[in-house]
C-alpha cells in the first residue's frame, strides 16, 4: 500500500511536516483556498485538492480569481437558489470544482442534476440512514445513462468507468472516507482513519510518525479486515446481490431500500458500459 | 492426462462435519512417510517414460496436505526432480486445500510445482465446517478468509466447492449471492453432500434427496442465467450449459463413465484405490504403490467391472434415457453405496434430470433449443483396456474433489451421440436400444456447424482431428460453414456432411482453439486441444488428414527443371513476424551451389522471390502443392500451411520457429529451429490476445527474431536431412 493521502487543516506548521505526503487541505473560507494549496506545494506535498467546507449555500459562495486551477472540492449545505448564481455558471465552469452536496435532503438530489446539466461537477454524499433511495436511484441513472452531454456526479461516474462484474469497486475515497486513501489530522496533527472518527475525535495516533508502514499498522489492517467481518459473521449485506457495490456502507439503515437500488446500479452500470461512446471527454480532477 | 488423487496425509486441521476423512478409521501412517513419497515419484516416472504421450496430473489432497509442511513440499519438488528428469514436463500439480494455513512460504512452494490455481471447500454456517476438535467455524471463516484475500494478492486463481445439505436449503439465492460475492475472480461448484455407511446415524439431519437438490439448483438457476456473463464460472451450470447448448462435453468424473481410465488413487500407506471416495470408503482397492506400476493397475480387472456399467446400464436402469450421454448412470461408488453393486444408476441422476426437465430446460429452452439433441444412445461396447490414447481426465465428484480437473470432454460413450434436431418428449421410453437411431440427414438433422477460424495449416489440423473422430464414430457428422480458403482441402470429408450456410439459431462449434484455457501451458498442443474441442480425449495421435486423392498437374512437373535432390523452400506466411528475412533465404539458397541440388520456392502470387530458386509462386492451389510435395526430398519452411502438409505427406523439413513455438506446433521428424526471443515478450509477440498484431510486421527490426538464424547452420540440417 502506499501511503495514504493526508487531509490536513490549513496550517502552515503542519504542513510543512507532510513533504513528500500527497495532501487534501481542509478550510473553511474559500478565500483562503489559494493561500492554502501555495502552502502545501511550497512544503514539497502534492495537492489532492483543496476541501472547502462551508455553512453557507453554493449561491451564496464566491470563489476568488486566485483559486482558477486548484483542484476544488466544494462541501455545501445545499446549492441555494439557482437563480442567484445562474448568472455565474460560466464563471464557475471555469475552476477545476467539484461540488459536494448531501443525498439526506432531497433538494439537494435534484441541485446535484441541475448543476450536472449545466456543466458543474458533482458528487453526491450518501451518508448512512440516508432515506431517498429512489430519488438517488434516478440522480444515479441519469448520470450514468443520460445521453445529453452533462458534467459528472460522483461516485457514479466513476462507479459507471470502472464497474468490473469479477471485482468489488470501493469509492468510499471520494468521501476521503478510506484509510487507504486518507487519513485525517486535527490541528495537533493528530490522525483519525475517517472524517467521522475525526469529527468524534477517535484517533488512531498522535501523529504520522507513529505510522510508519499503513500496511501493517493495527488500526488500519483492522479497518481493513472489517469487511471480512461480513462474511465471518454471515452478515445479511454478505448475501446482498448489491453487495459488490456497496460492501456493506449501509449495513446500520439495511433494508430492501438500498439493496434495490445498489442492485439497479449494478444493472445501470452494465447499462453504461454497454452505451458509452468514449471520445476524449475533458477529465477534472478526482481524489 | 491421468489424474492421481494423492492423500499424502490423513490428518486435519479441521473437523467438517461431512467430511468422509474424520469418519473412518485412520489409515497407518496417517502421513506418507518420504521413502513411500520417493517410491510415489518413480512410480509417476516409470508410468510416464512407459507412455511418452501421456500426462500426468497430481491432486494434493488430504487430510490438509499443508499440513505437511514446507520441507515436505521441498521434499517432494526434490525427489520429482530427481527421479522424473525426462518426464517432469508431463507432470501437473494441483492442491485441495482448506486453505486455512496457506501463507506466502506456500506460495512460493506452489509456484515452484507450477500450481496456478488452487482448491478449496467453504461453508460459512456455523458448525458445519471449523477448526480443531470444537469445530470453530469463526476461528476458520477468518483465516480462509485472509487466505483467499492472500491467494489473490500472490496472483493464484482459486474455486470452492460448496456441499449443499439440508442446512442449505432453505435460503439457496443467499448462498449464491454469498459466494459470488466471495468469489468475485474465483469459481465455485454446488455439490450435493453424500453420506455412507455409518453418516446416517452421525450426520443423518443434514441428508437432502436428489429433488431437494435440484430444487435448490433450480432457484438459482434463473438468476444465474440471466446475467451468466457477469458471474465467475459456477457449476454445474455452467458445465451443463456448456454440455447442452455449446455441444462442448464437460463431464465431471462422476458422470463421464470413464473414470476407471483415468483416476487412481494413491493415499499416505501407498495403498492404490479408484479414487478419494473409494479410498474413504474402503472400495476398489487396486494394491499399493510398493508392488504395482502405475501400468498395471489401469490394467486391474476391477477396472473393467466399472467400465462394464457403459454396456449394463443403457438397456437396464438407463433404458432410454435421453440423458444417458451426459450422465453414465452417474458415480458407481453412489450405486454402491445404495445397492451394494456397481451396476445401477446413481440416485443423483435423478437429480440432474429433474434439474434440467424442471429448471434447465424451461429456462432457456425456448430460446436455445436447448437438449433436444440429446436422444437414446446405442449402448457403447466396453471400452479396451486403457491406452496410451484412453486415458481420461475427469475429477471427483463430493466435497473431497478438486476443481482443478473438474471439466473435461467427455468421448468413450459419446461417439454415438448424435446432434439431431429429432424431438422426443421428454421422458420418453425406446425400446429398441440394440438398432441405432439412424436420422434422415436431409430432412430432420441440422448437425453442428464447425466455424473455420485460423490458417491452412489448422485446416490440415481440423481435418486430421475429424478423420479421428470419424473414425471412432462414423455417424458423428458435422456440418462446415462455407469459407472459400476451407472448402476446396475439407470437401468429400467423411465426418462433413455439408458445407455450406447455417440457418439462424444453429449450433456452431469455432476451432479457435488457442482461446482455450490450456493454450500456451508447457506440454499443451495446439493438436491436442483442437481434438478436446471434438470431444476427443488427449494425448491423441497426431494425423492429418485431407480427403480425397492427391493428383499432380503433368505440366507443372514437366516444367520444373528437376535435380538429382531438390527441396521446396517456402518462406511466406500470413504473418510476416514468422517469415525469415528475404536476405537469409537468399543466402540459404546460394549454399547448395554445385552440388545438384535444385530449390523450388512454392507460396502465394504476392510472397517475395527467393532469387536462386525456381519459382511456383501463385501457380499452386493448396491442394496441387500438398499432392506434389513428396516429390521432393525435403522442405524447407517457417510455420505455416507447408510445415502441417509437409507432415501430412511425411516429407522431412526443417522448420524456422521464432515467435511461435515448435513444441506448440511443431511435428517429431522435422529438424527445429527455434530462434531466441530477445525482445520483450519471451512467449512470442502472436498469441492470444494479440490478434492485432498478426499481420503487422516486427517492430523490431534487424532483431527480429527470424533475423537470428544462420543460414549455414540452417542448410547443415538440410544436409542432414538429404544423408538420411
Amino acid at each position: 500500500m502506499n501511503f495514504p493521502g493526508i487531509v490536513s487543516p490549513y496550517n502552515e506548521d503542519l504542513l510543512r511536516g507532510l513533504s513528500g505526503h500527497s495532501v487534501a487541505v481542509r478550510v473553511q473560507d474559500p478565500a483562503d483556498a489559494a493561500a492554502a494549496a501555495a502552502c502545501a506545494r511550497q512544503s514539497g506535498s502534492r495537492l489532492v485538492c483543496v476541501l472547502i467546507e462551508s455553512d453557507s449555500p453554493l449561491s451564496e459562495i464566491e470563489l476568488p480569481e486566485d483559486s482558477r486551477g486548484i483542484p476544488l472540492a466544494l462541501a455545501v449545505p445545499s446549492a441555494g437558489r439557482f437563480r442567484s448564481f445562474a448568472g455565474r455558471l460560466k464563471h464557475l465552469r471555469q475552476f477545476n470544482l467539484r461540488v459536494y452536496l448531501s443525498c439526506s435532503r432531497p433538494e439537494n438530489i435534484l441541485s446535484l442534476r441541475i448543476l450536472s446539466s449545466v456543466g458543474i461537477h458533482g458528487c453526491a454524499v450518501i451518508e448512512r440512514g440516508v432515506k431517498h433511495w429512489e430519488e438517488i436511484a434516478d440522480l444515479m441513472t441519469y448520470a450514468m445513462l443520460e445521453r445529453a452531454h452533462h458534467a459528472s456526479i460522483e461516485p457514479f461516474t466513476f462507479i459507471a468507468d470502472n464497474y468490473d462484474p469479477f471485482s468489488h469497486i470501493d469509492w468510499a475515497f471520494f468521501y476521503f472516507d478510506d484509510p487507504k486513501s486518507f487519513l485525517h489530522l486535527d490541528i495537533e496533527g493528530r490522525v483519525a482513519l475517517s472524517r467521522e472518527d475525526l469529527a468524534k475525535e477517535r484517533f488512531v495516533a498522535r501523529n504520522l510518525c507513529e505510522i510508519a508502514d499503513p500496511d501493517q499498522f493495527p488500526p488500519i489492517q483492522e479497518w481493513l479486515r472489517r469487511r471480512r467481518e461480513y462474511f465471518v459473521g454471515l452478515h445479511p449485506c454478505a448475501s446482498c446481490a448489491g453487495w459488490k457495490l456497496c460492501l456493506g456502507k449501509y449495513e446500520t439503515s439495511r433494508g430492501p431500500e438500498c439493496s434495490a437500488f445498489f442492485i439497479e446500479m449494478i444493472e445501470v452500470a452494465r447499462r453504461f458500459k454497454a452505451l458509452r461512446a468514449r471520445n476524449g471527454e475533458a477529465q477534472i480532477w478526482q481524489p | 492426462m491421468a489424474t492421481v488423487i494423492f492423500k499424502p496425509t490423513e490428518a486435519c486441521n479441521a473437523r467438517c462435519i461431512y467430511c468422509d476423512v474424520v469418519h473412518k478409521k485412520p489409515r497407518s501412517p496417517a502421513t506418507m512417510p518420504l521413502r513411500t513419497l520417493e517410491l510415489f515419484f518413480e512410480r509417476v516416472n516409470e508410468f510416464l517414460a512407459e507412455k511418452p504421450l501421456e500426462h500426468m496430473e497430481i491432486v494434493w489432497h488430504g487430510g490438509e496436505p499443508l499440513l505437511l509442511g514446507r520441507d515436505y513440499f521441498m521434499k517432494a519438488i526434490h525427489f520429482q526432480r530427481t527421479h522424473c528428469a525426462g518426464t517432469s514436463d508431463r507432470i501437473h500439480h494441483n492442491i485441495q486445500s482448506n486453505l486455512t494455513l496457506f501463507s506466502k512460504e506456500y506460495a512460493d512452494i506452489f509456484r515452484s510445482l507450477g500450481v496456478r490455481s488452487l482448491g478449496t471447500s467453504y461453508d460459512p454456517m456455523p458448525g458445519v465446517r471449523g477448526l480443531g476438535s470444537k469445530r470453530d467455524t469463526n476461528a476458520y471463516n477468518r483465516k480462509f478468509l485472509d487466505a483467499i484475500a492472500l491467494a489473490e494478492e500472490e496472483g493464484f486463481n482459486w474455486g470452492l466447492i460448496y456441499v449443499v445439505t439440508k442446512l442449505s436449503l432453505p435460503r439457496p439465492l443467499e448462498i449464491f449471492h454469498f459466494l459470488s460475492n466471495l468469489s468475485r475472480k474465483g469459481a465455485f461448484t454446488f455439490n450435493p453432500v453424500l453420506l455412507y455407511g455409518n453418516d446416517e446415524r452421525k450426520i443423518g439431519h443434514l441428508r437432502i434427496t436428489p429433488e431437494e437438490y435440484a430444487s435448490f439448483l433450480g432457484e438459482i438457476f434463473p438468476v444465474w442465467w440471466r446475467d451468466r456473463e457477469y458471474f465467475c464460472q459456477i457449476d454445474p451450470f455452467h458445465t451443463l450449459t456448456q454440455t447442452l447448448l455449446d455441444d462442448r462435453r464437460a463431464l465431471m468424473c462422476a458422470d463421464s463413465g470413464t473414470c476407471a481410465r483415468s483416476h487412481l488413487n494413491v493415499s499416505s500407506d501407498g495403498g492404490i484405490s479408484q479414487c478419494g471416495r473409494a479410498a474413504d470408503w474402503g472400495l476398489l482397492d487396486y494394491g499399493s504403490i510398493f508392488d504395482k506400476s502405475f501400468s498395471r493397475v489401469f490394467a486391474d480387472p476391477q477396472k473393467e467391472l466399472l467400465l462394464e456399467r457403459n454396456t449394463i446400464l443403457p438397456q437396464t436402469d438407463c433404458s432410454g434415457c435421453r440423458f444417458w450421454d451426459i450422465c453414465h448412470g452417474g458415480c458407481p461408488l453412489d450405486s454402491w453405496s445404495a445397492t451394494g453393486s456397481f451396476f445401477h444408476k446413481s440416485e443423483w441422476c435423478l437429480a440432474k434430470k429433474s434439474f434440467i426437465e424442471k429448471y434447465f430446460e424451461p429456462t432457456v429452452g425456448a430460446a436455445a433449443g436447448a437438449t433436444e439433441h440429446l436422444q437414446t444412445q446405442q449402448p457403447c461396447a466396453p471400452v479396451d483396456k486403457h491406452s496410451d490414447t484412453e486415458l481420461l481426465r475427469s475429477a471427483e465428484h463430493s466435497d473431497t474433489a478438486s476443481l482443478h480437473d473438474a471439466r473435461h470432454p467427455d468421448t468413450a460413450c459419446l461417439q454415438g451421440a448424435k446432434q439431431s434436431d429429432t424431438v422426443r418428449p421428454h421422458g420418453a421410453k425406446h425400446s429398441d436400444t440394440a438398432r441405432p437411431h439412424v436420422p434422415d440427414h436431409r430432412e430432420s438433422v441440422d448437425y453442428t456447424w464447425i466455424n473455420p477460424i485460423g490458417g491452412l495449416g489448422d485446416t490440415l489440423m481440423i481435418s486430421g482431428v475429424l478423420k479421428l473422430v470419424s473414425e471412432k464414430d462414423p455417424s458423428r457428422k458435422f456440418n462446415l460453414v462455407a469459407r472459400t480458403k476451407y472448402g476446396p482441402l475439407l470437401e468429400g470429408h467423411p465426418a462433413i456432411e455439408r458445407i455450406g450456410h447455417p440457418r439462424p439459431g444453429a449450433r456452431f462449434l469455432s476451432t479457435n482453439y488457442w482461446d482455450e484455457e490450456d493454450y500456451g501451458r508447457p506440454g499443451s498442443r495446439a493438436f491436442q486441444l483442437l481434438a478436446r474441442m471434438f470431444g476427443l480425449e488427449p494425448p491423441i495421435e497426431e494425423r492429418l488428414y485431407v480427403p480425397g486423392e492427391f493428383s499432380v498437374d503433368p505440366v507443372l512437373l514437366r516444367a520444373i527443371p528437376w535435380k538429382r535432390r531438390n527441396i521446396l523452400f517456402c518462406q511466406g506466411s500470413d504473418s510476416p513476424r514468422k517469415q525469415m528475412p528475404i536476405e537469409k533465404w537468399e543466402k540459404l539458397a546460394g549454399l547448395p551451389a554445385g552440388r545438384k541440388i535444385g530449390i523450388v520456392q512454392a507460396g502465394n502470387r504476392n510472397d517475395v522471390y527467393i532469387r536462386g530458386t525456381y519459382s511456383l509462386l501463385g501457380l499452386t492451389s493448396p491442394r496441387h502443392l500438398i499432392s506434389m510435395l513428396d516429390r521432393f526430398d525435403a522442405v524447407v519452411t517457417g510455420d505455416n500451411f507447408i510445415m502441417h502438409a509437409a507432415h501430412l505427406r511425411g516429407v522431412p523439413a526443417v522448420v524456422l520457429w521464432g515467435p511461435t513455438d515448435h513444441r506448440v506446433y511443431g511435428y517429431s521428424g522435422h529438424i527445429h529451429h527455434q530462434a531466441e526471443i530477445k525482445c520483450g515478450q519471451p512467449g512470442g509477440c502472436i498469441g492470444p490476445g494479440a490478434g492485432d498484431v498478426y499481420r503487422t510486421r516486427c517492430p523490431e527490426g534487424v532483431a527480429h527474431c527470424m533475423n537470428t538464424f544462420d543460414p549455414e547452420i540452417i542448410f547443415n540440417s538440410i544436409a542432414d536431412l538429404l544423408k538420411r
